[in-house]
């Protein structure tokens, strides 16, 4: 029984430091437009530090996860709508130790199908940009949308 | 004992795998919005019609942009202190109302005039309008501008007699500034 046990217990011990944690998302910062005028598209573009969307994931390092968006195409503001686009290539993250929003390391990516990636040892940092077309006489107000990130693990 | 041994590895796989599965999470969500805010469009009204009244055959007839009550007059609206530009399409010619004769109007590139609350009024403007192009100005402080705009027919010896009448337009716009 000695003999037999003691390997295993080493088991356990190693066990401890490998297991899995769960991944979190949480948000760093909202997509904000700021001031739209009628008539005239504004961009946010995924660079723009304050202003573009920005998430940031933990979990273990060097797991593989997918990353789905949750995009609206309208902004809503009592009933009224506003267009809100996201081009193929909106997206951009990284994760390195020091997350460069204006250089990141993985950038042009596609928000409307699923990304996947590794997290790194500070975790992952993702920025989304967008645009939205106001029309000429839209009516003035505070408009909004939700935008929903999904993280899971890929199990690699 | 080797059944011994068989339960307690049973039982050790069973807490390795009780340390392992709960840690792990499906999914994580996480939701953020996109806000704007959407500043009020322009609005604008042809207040006063350009109005050169009884005009003699042979004989130019001005209006100044300063002339209460025959310059023409347009009145803007929108958000404060936004930067616009300002556009006119002007008429080169007035047509007769019942025939197809036509009459000359021109403008000079001082023949507008705005007021965005900084100056004194249509006898002493805030600034110069060049109605022959378009320019960039800012609303007042409160959104308002008023603009003012002059000219000249040239009616010709023979012109015919009757009621001349055309279009003057003005397209404003904001620049997003």
């Amino acid at each position: 029984m000695r003999t037999n046990a003691v390997p295993l217990l080493v088991l356990l011990v190693l066990a401890g430091p490998v297991r899995s944690y769960g991944q979190n998302a949480t948000v760093n910062n909202d997509l904000v437009f700021g001031d739209v005028f009628p008539g005239i598209p504004k961009m946010i573009t995924k660079y723009t530090p304050g202003a573009a969307a920005e998430f940031y994931v933990s979990g273990t390092a060097g797991a593989e996860v997918t990353i789905d968006f949750t995009l609206p195409t309208y902004m809503d503001a009592s009933g009224y709508n506003m267009q809100l686009l996201f081009r193929e290539d909106d997206c951009a993250m990284d994760s390195s130790a020091t997350p460069d929003q204006t250089n990141p390391g993985h950038d042009n990516l596609d928000p409307w199908h699923t990304i996947t990636y590794r997290l790194g040892s500070s975790g992952l940092t993702i920025w989304l940009g967008g645009m939205v077309v106001p029309r000429l006489n839209q009516k003035d107000g505070d408009y909004t949308a939700a935008i929903v990130l999904t993280i899971a693990y890929t199990g690699n | 004992m080797p059944h011994r041994n068989q339960k307690a590895v049973g039982l050790i796989g069973v807490l390795l795998i009780m340390l392992v599965v709960p840690n792990i999470k499906a999914q994580e969500y996480a939701t953020i919005h996109a806000t704007a805010t959407v500043i009020p469009a322009l609005v604008v009204i042809g207040e006063n019609d350009l109005i050169f009244g009884t005009v003699f055959p042979g004989v130019d007839k001005t209006v100044d942009k300063a002339t209460v009550g025959f310059a023409g007059e347009f009145s803007i609206q929108g958000n404060n202190l936004a930067e616009i530009t300002i556009d006119f399409t002007l008429p080169d010619s007035l047509m007769h109302e019942d025939s197809l004769s036509y009459m000359r109007i021109s403008f000079t590139d001082i023949d507008a005039s705005f007021e965005d609350g900084t100056g004194g009024g249509q006898s002493a403007p805030a600034g110069i309008i060049n109605p022959l192009g378009p320019s960039t100005e800012n609303l007042g402080a409160a959104g308002q501008m008023t603009i003012w705009i002059g000219g000249m027919v040239e009616p010709g010896i023979t012109q015919t007699g009757g009621d001349y009448i055309g279009d003057i337009t003005l397209t404003v716009a904001y620049t997003g500034s």
